[in-house]
């Protein structure tokens, strides 16, 4: 159990590389447009106790495609899968390990949106009940937790396949990004088949509830179930698979 | 030179080996059949750019990540050591790789201005060598200049971050964070100010709007070509500086 702990820490220290501080200044710089603009532009937001809306929320979609693909990516683009997947634990056991390191981690963002939305609020002069504070809390990160964990499965799913950061980062961006803006455009436009199959589409499901902060239960039931299934998937080829 | 350009057709040659860009064709040339089958019975107006623009969607995204997979691969597979150490120029190398993009970016062009003008031409059965051709030379100048400047963006982001996913990412993102912010800024902003001009027009912009419309002006090609220049020439200053 301290093993498990040790290399979990481990995985929560790894992350914290240069791409991290990067990333955190640009979150911190479009979290405070997004918001000065919303504010004059007095344009609605989904919750109104969310911090990270519109180019925030887009920049923590982006950077959580980069997340689940380099988790074990990078191993295999550093050439130290062999030692990490070699150890005295299974292949399974780290990759879970690992993914949960990862999901507490994304989790986090979940709470300092609702943190950012509650001081922008303060300086507006709103005020919210603890129950009203608790409950958007809960439901936003919840969000982000069921967000995390489908792009993680198909990151998972992609290394397993390809082997590399790369090809599974481009995978998760065309999924999660490019097919939803054309998910939009078919929703919205076409009355068809295909608007059936895109409403219906995990990717789809999972980018419109994320760019609204809100899931249903049927939402939460089919992505966690869509997750388990390519997570599963993924985990069952990287064990069969020879390492590289 | 004939070495720059020999190095250049072998990396275009070698490109065209892998199934990644066969793939990113194929789905481009796949998905704008499929709108065309979709199209409605009773459009109202149609003319030779009428499916233009949905071949661009994904072309768009290939002419971005590929100046990436070009330069930045050399550095992940470490093999940059020997090719910028090699009996040729540091500027010769980048010249045969910005060369070599430049001839996909002409392949492409072709293949999206002759796919749009050729459904177009089997929509209204009018085939004739200038239907077919219709303004493939104002495209391929479109995507000269697109590639060029590309290319140089991803060459400085390359030659900083030494690391391909790095600079898969920034260049993704500052397309994305300018579209979205220009988005934003344009609700609110009078079109006719110089500001709203610029904005509209900047380099970014222009790469979206030459490859989704291809109606670059006279002035858009100059701007796109002269921050092109400036960008490569500082790119080449950044490799020959640089220990590698």
């Amino acid at each position: 159990m301290t093993g498990i702990f040790s290399i979990s820490r481990m995985e929560i220290k790894k992350i914290f590389d240069t791409s991290t501080y990067v990333f955190l200044i640009i979150l911190c710089i479009a979290t405070i447009i997004d918001n000065v603009l919303y504010y004059h532009m007095n344009l609605n937001k989904s919750i109104e106790l969310s911090g990270n809306i519109g180019i925030s929320l887009f920049i923590l979609q982006i950077y959580f495609i980069y997340l689940g693909s380099n988790m074990i990516g990078s191993e295999f683009s550093f050439g130290t899968s062999k030692m990490v997947f070699s150890s005295v634990y299974s292949r399974s056991q780290i990759i879970h390990i690992k993914s949960i390191s990862f999901l507490f981690y994304t989790s986090l963002y979940g709470i300092f949106n609702i943190l950012i939305g509650l001081t922008v609020q303060f300086f507006i002069g709103k005020h919210f009940s603890s129950m009203e504070i608790l409950s958007t809390l809960f439901s936003v990160w919840i969000v982000y937790i069921v967000y995390f964990s489908s792009i993680l499965s198909v990151g998972i799913f992609t290394i397993s396949i390809t082997f590399n950061r790369v090809y599974s980062l481009i995978i998760g961006y065309v999924l999660y990004i490019f097919l939803y803006s054309i998910g939009i455009q078919i929703v919205e436009r076409d009355e068809s088949w295909m608007k059936t199959i895109m409403e219906n589409t995990p990717f789809f499901i999972a980018s419109d509830g994320f760019s609204t902060l809100y899931y249903n239960i049927n939402d939460i039931v089919y992505l966690s179930f869509f997750s388990v299934v390519i997570y599963i998937i993924g985990l069952y080829i990287i064990k069969k698979r020879d390492l590289k | 030179m004939n070495s720059t350009i020999r190095i250049s057709i072998l990396e275009v040659k070698q490109l065209f080996k892998r199934y990644g860009i066969w793939s990113s064709l194929f789905i481009a040339v796949l998905y704008t059949i499929l709108i065309y089958l979709k199209r409605p019975l009773n459009p109202s107006t149609s003319d030779l750019e009428t499916y233009y623009n949905h071949f661009g969607d994904i072309s768009y995204y290939l002419i971005l990540i590929m100046p990436s997979f070009i330069m930045s691969r050399e550095f992940s597979l470490k093999t940059s050591t020997i090719i910028f150490t090699g009996s040729f120029s540091r500027i010769n190398i980048v010249l045969s790789k910005l060369l070599s993009l430049l001839l996909i970016g002409c392949i492409v062009g072709t293949i999206h201005r002759l796919l749009a003008n050729l459904l177009w031409i089997l929509e209204h059965n009018e085939f004739t060598l200038i239907n077919l051709t219709h303004d493939i030379f104002t495209n391929l100048i479109n995507y000269l200049l697109i590639s060029f400047f590309v290319s140089s963006l991803s060459f400085i982001i390359g030659f900083i971050t030494f690391s391909q996913i790095a600079t898969i990412i920034s260049i993704i993102f500052m397309f994305s964070f300018e579209s979205m912010i220009r988005g934003i800024i344009l609700i609110k902003l009078d079109p006719t100010t110089k500001f709203a001009l610029w904005v509209k027009e900047n380099p970014l912009a222009l790469v979206y709007k030459g490859m989704q419309y291809n109606n670059l002006s006279v002035s858009n090609n100059i701007c796109l070509a002269l921050t092109g220049l400036v960008l490569f020439l500082v790119s080449l200053i950044i490799i020959n500086k640089r220990e590698i």
